[in-house]
């Protein structure tokens, strides 16, 4: 029993342990409702491995402003992915936040956001990308 | 006073290492809180230097491209032939160390993928890239030259490089090479160890310069409370030993100062008593002291006063020695009921500056005080010695030491049957043909320690004389100092199988500290040596010590003696004397015995022994009756 809680309680740090959780957290405590900023947005979780931060408002997927790393992407919910491919796809998604060559990524699609009455606080801007960005071609234009 | 801090100024190597052992302890603390950066910055040079080859090669690579596509940004993005293109001459740098490589694109100031050759996890074209050490793209933008860097938080990465890319002198983006973790393990490990090693080396060499200063200042406390008396808080001689070269003394004016009779107080009170007082004497002393003056206990009751000659005339210095002989005599010191008082006796000198060295004005200050002591004690006195004087004494030293010295022998005679009972060793110093007679040696060394060293010279020269002739009874002439001086005693305890031969004849003296000498003549008659008062009634003779003394003999002065026929109180004296030393078992020995008449008078006092011309004068060994009979 004591090797099976010591897994449950090690596992999750270990996995978690790619993310620099510091970003993440401060980032999805960034997130907050264009009409009223005071009030705490509501996440649902679907990466239980993840260390998210306890003061974080987590509900069921029902009650949910925002859907974290879902499994089905037909939700009619604002999303964050776990990857920037499904950012892309998934116009629903508002954010992806994963890993790749070892270092944590994070962006926010910025017409996204709005169009889910939602924004960043200023500490998280530098992740704002626009949504014409995910196009390559894009980045030639400006 | 005594000023403790004398240690600190005497001693400047302490406040070096005082000075060393705060800058080390900065250092270290400096050191220790910069200790990463240091680390950080030596790894990160040395990668630098290592991978210079793959360097050359990225370089080699890049330059092609650029020179191929000279819009090279946009014709990438344009195309994906020539994007592909580039993406297999970048893979020429993948290897089993490498895991990622690819080029970033900067736009608006935020990094996106342009290539990437990445075996997995390929970068997008136009996907942002976020770094985690946005300050190496910093500073590689900056300096326009490649960085390498270690990865610290990422696990499976070890070292990331980090190469700007420059078109038309504007920068375009990055090459980017990630190291697998585990990569360049030789170079990982000999960085490890040579920071290691360095980092190593540097806290062992401050644990050892700290154990170092540590223990030096850990001798100079030693050696500080070794040079300080605990029980009188003085300095103690080991401090003037180990400081004669260091010790100014030309800016001093320095006396030697001794307790007298101080040996009484200790036997009487017990040494416990004694140290009491002597405690007490030095507080008294203290308070004439200026913080610039030096007390130095240079013997159990023996101290030397430096005065400081700053702000004080010879007068003053004068003045100061008298008040403090004053004062002490003037203070009544007790010891539970008894209430007594004590007198000191200084020898000083004034022109220090004259000197050569420390030793030699302490050696005249004792002089001083040996004039002192035999001018009564209590007083003071200073080392003056004229010209004249001095020439003389260097010259009897000269020929003492050149075995000039030799020794006439005056027989003494029973008066009864003129037979011989033994010698009066003689002092004389050859000069050439002339011979120099003791009234002309002795008042020349008599407050020099050359006086105990003619003693133990002529002691010398007898016990050869005694070791040749084995039928010799010699008499050897010493004085109340020589016989408290422990070198002398120790040469006559050496030869004690001849003490039943050797007379000792103490001359008579001022001032004799009976005690001492008593304990010295009972030594000496323990070891079989007889003794014998020389030329009694010539000072001032006092019968109770001579009780006390238990003498064997008693030699009357001649100066009485030849007037024995002429004076009625000359004649009175010796009867009385006579009478006296028969009741108290002591044989008397008559000098300046002149004719047969003076003879008869001391036989019918009943005196058993003289000497003097009538029966012979002195002659050198080899003339003696005896070697002849």
């Amino acid at each position: 029993m004591k090797k099976i809680i010591t897994i449950f309680i090690i596992l999750p740090l270990f996995l978690s342990a790619g993310f620099d959780m510091s970003k993440v957290n401060l980032v999805l405590s960034s997130i907050k409702s264009a009409k009223a900023p005071s009030s705490h947005l509501k996440f649902y979780n679907n990466n239980r491995i993840l260390n998210l931060n306890k003061e974080l408002n987590f509900t069921s997927s029902k009650f949910a402003d925002i859907i974290l790393f879902p499994k089905r992407k037909n939700i009619k919910k604002p999303l964050i992915v776990d990857s920037y491919k499904a950012l892309k796809r998934y116009k629903n998604s508002i954010g992806a936040i994963y890993i790749k060559k070892g270092r944590t990524q994070i962006v926010f699609v910025k017409e996204r956001l709005e169009k889910n009455g939602l924004k960043l606080k200023k500490i998280a801007n530098k992740y704002l990308i626009k949504e014409c960005t995910l196009q390559a071609i894009c980045l030639l234009l400006k | 006073m005594y000023n403790k801090f004398i240690f600190f100024r005497n001693n400047k190597i302490y406040y070096y290492l005082i000075g060393a052992y705060i800058l080390l302890i900065v250092l270290g603390a400096y050191f220790y809180k910069n200790m990463g950066n240091y680390e950080e910055r030596l790894k990160n040079l040395l990668l630098s230097q290592t991978i210079s080859s793959i360097d050359n090669a990225s370089n080699n690579i890049i330059n092609r491209m650029l020179t191929k596509y000279p819009d090279f940004v946009t014709q990438n993005f344009n195309s994906s032939k020539i994007r592909r293109a580039n993406e297999y001459k970048i893979s020429d740098l993948l290897s089993d160390d490498i895991s990622s490589v690819y080029i970033l694109y900067i736009n608006d100031g935020k990094l996106f993928y342009l290539l990437d050759a990445s075996p997995k996890e390929r970068g997008e074209l136009g996907e942002r890239f976020e770094p985690v050490q946005k300050k190496a793209f910093v500073e590689a933008k900056k300096s326009r030259e490649t960085k390498i860097f270690i990865q610290p938080t990422i696990n499976e990465l070890g070292f990331t490089l980090v190469k700007p890319i420059f078109q038309n002198s504007k920068i375009i983006g990055f090459l980017v090479l990630d190291y697998k973790e585990g990569s360049l393990a030789t170079l990982s490990s000999l960085l490890n160890v040579s920071v290691e090693n360095l980092i190593y080396a540097i806290l062992v060499s401050l644990f050892i310069l700290f154990i170092l200063i540590s223990y030096m200042i850990r001798t100079q406390y030693i050696k500080y409370t070794m040079y300080v008396n605990p029980l009188t808080n003085t300095l103690n001689r080991v401090y003037l030993t180990d400081n004669y070269e260091k010790i100014d003394f030309k800016s001093y004016y320095i006396a030697l100062a001794d307790v007298d009779f101080f040996k009484r107080v200790n036997t009487l009170y017990g040494h416990k008593n004694g140290d009491k007082i002597l405690i007490s004497l030095i507080n008294r002393i203290n308070i004439l002291f200026r913080t610039e003056d030096m007390l130095i206990q240079y013997g159990g009751e023996e101290f030397l006063l430096f005065i400081h000659k700053k702000g004080m005339e010879e007068d003053g210095f004068r003045n100061l020695l008298e008040n403090i002989r004053v004062l002490i005599e003037s203070t009544n010191f007790s010891i539970k009921y008894d209430r007594f008082s004590i007198t000191i006796s200084i020898g000083a000198l004034l022109q220090t500056e004259l000197e050569k060295s420390l030793q030699e004005v302490i050696y005249k200050t004792d002089r001083a005080l040996y004039k002192s002591k035999h001018n009564g004690r209590n007083c003071v006195s200073y080392f003056d010695l004229s010209q004249p004087e001095r020439l003389y004494r260097e010259q009897l030293k000269e020929m003492i030491e050149s075995d000039k010295l030799v020794c006439y022998y005056q027989p003494i005679k029973r008066l009864d049957d003129s037979s011989l009972h033994h010698y009066e060793a003689l002092l004389r110093i050859e000069d050439g043909d002339n011979l120099i007679f003791p009234d002309k040696i002795l008042p020349a060394l008599e407050d020099s320690y050359l006086y105990s060293y003619l003693t133990k010279r002529v002691i010398e020269y007898n016990i050869k004389i005694l070791q040749k002739d084995s039928f010799i009874r010699i008499s050897i002439n010493l004085s109340a100092d020589d016989l408290v001086n422990d070198s002398i005693l120790s040469l006559l305890s050496k030869h004690s199988d001849l003490s039943n031969r050797i007379y000792i004849e103490i001359l008579e003296t001022k001032s004799i500290d009976y005690i001492r000498v008593e304990e010295s003549i009972q030594r000496l008659k323990l070891l079989g040596f007889k003794i014998c008062i020389d030329d009694f009634g010539s000072g001032y003779s006092n019968l109770t010590h001579l009780l006390n003394l238990s003498i064997d003999y008693l030699k009357l002065d001649g100066s009485i003696i030849r007037e024995i026929l002429h004076d009625r109180r000359a004649y009175s004296i010796v009867k009385t004397f006579a009478l006296f030393s028969k009741e108290n078992n002591i044989d008397i020995i008559a000098e300046f015995v002149e004719n047969q008449e003076i003879v008869d008078v001391l036989k019918g006092f009943g005196i058993e022994f003289g000497q003097g011309w009538y029966f012979e004068k002195a002659l050198p060994y080899h003339q003696l009756e005896h070697l002849k009979s």
